[in-house]
């Protein structure tokens, strides 16, 4: 009699799904809250770079000669990064230009940032490089010298 | 066990297509709205130099409002996939509209149309730096 119990305890696979639902449940249950992370977060990434590249542009068309506008776009582009809390890793590069250093023409700022994802190794987040490109014209009544 | 892997990675697909989607449309929104504003401010630059000359008020000159804010567009958009809806010139207001089209990630789901407004006047009485 004991041995038929035995046996019967040994057949017996009840409960078994629990514990490998659980051991699949709760590790992919994580994986998958860390996906939501990284993808909301390149979101937010993209969202800001351009942001700064939009803030950047617009700086940089106030100002009243090339040089100063190349320094306000870069100053504006960081500052607005950093504001927003991205981080970029080795910081973000910042090119400002325009076809013509004139009144009434159009300056170029395009920002670039990699991102850092190194919080999130759990699930191998790849490093990504997010790159944005705003234009601004330059007020047609605006004293500028190129 | 099988069904039950099918129905959470079919739900963690869709909640990453839904999440990727709403950043695009926003960037988008974002991107269509300030082409918007900066068509706008070209536009509302076009002084009608005849009317100040002629000891009158500053006013907008509506045939080079709409001219200036067009060639601003036309820079602005490069390499865009918005476009430049129209360009109205109400009194000394310029109001642009430029639309874009973010097509979804989701499947099944239908692109989106985003339209976007921007607004600039005529703005006089600046005379001194920083006002």
């Amino acid at each position: 009699m004991i041995r038929r119990f035995i046996q019967r305890c040994r057949r017996d696979e009840r409960g078994d799904g629990d514990v490998a639902a659980l051991m699949f449940l709760a590790p992919a249950a994580f994986g998958v809250v860390l996906l939501f992370v990284f993808v909301g977060r390149q979101g937010a990434s993209v969202e800001s770079v351009t942001h700064a590249s939009q803030v950047a542009a617009r700086s940089a068309s106030l100002e009243r000669s090339q040089a100063a506008a190349e320094a306000a776009g870069t100053a504006t582009a960081v500052a607005t990064l950093s504001a927003a809390g991205t981080a970029c890793v080795g910081g973000p590069e910042v090119s400002v230009s325009a076809t013509v250093w004139a009144p009434g023409e159009t300056i170029e700022v395009t920002v670039t940032c990699a991102v850092a994802t190194g919080d999130l190794g759990a699930i191998s987040a790849p490093s990504r490089s997010f790159t944005a490109t705003s234009r601004a014209v330059i007020d047609t009544y605006r004293s500028f010298e190129s | 066990m099988a069904a039950f892997i099918m129905l959470f990675s079919m739900l963690t697909f869709a909640g990453v297509a839904v999440v990727a989607d709403a950043g695009r449309i926003v960037s988008s929104e974002r991107e269509a709205s300030a082409v918007a504003f900066e068509t706008a401010r070209a536009g509302a630059q076009a002084v009608d130099d005849g009317a100040i000359r002629a000891g009158g008020t500053a006013t907008l000159d509506p045939a080079e409002a709409s001219a200036r804010a067009q060639s601003a567009a036309a820079q602005l958009l490069i390499g865009s996939t918005a476009s430049l809806t129209s360009v109205i010139v109400e009194g000394n207001q310029v109001v642009v509209t430029v639309t874009d089209r973010v097509d979804r990630w989701f499947p099944g789901l239908a692109d989106i149309t985003i339209t976007e407004t921007g607004r600039a006047r005529l703005a006089v009485g600046i005379t001194q730096e920083g006002q």
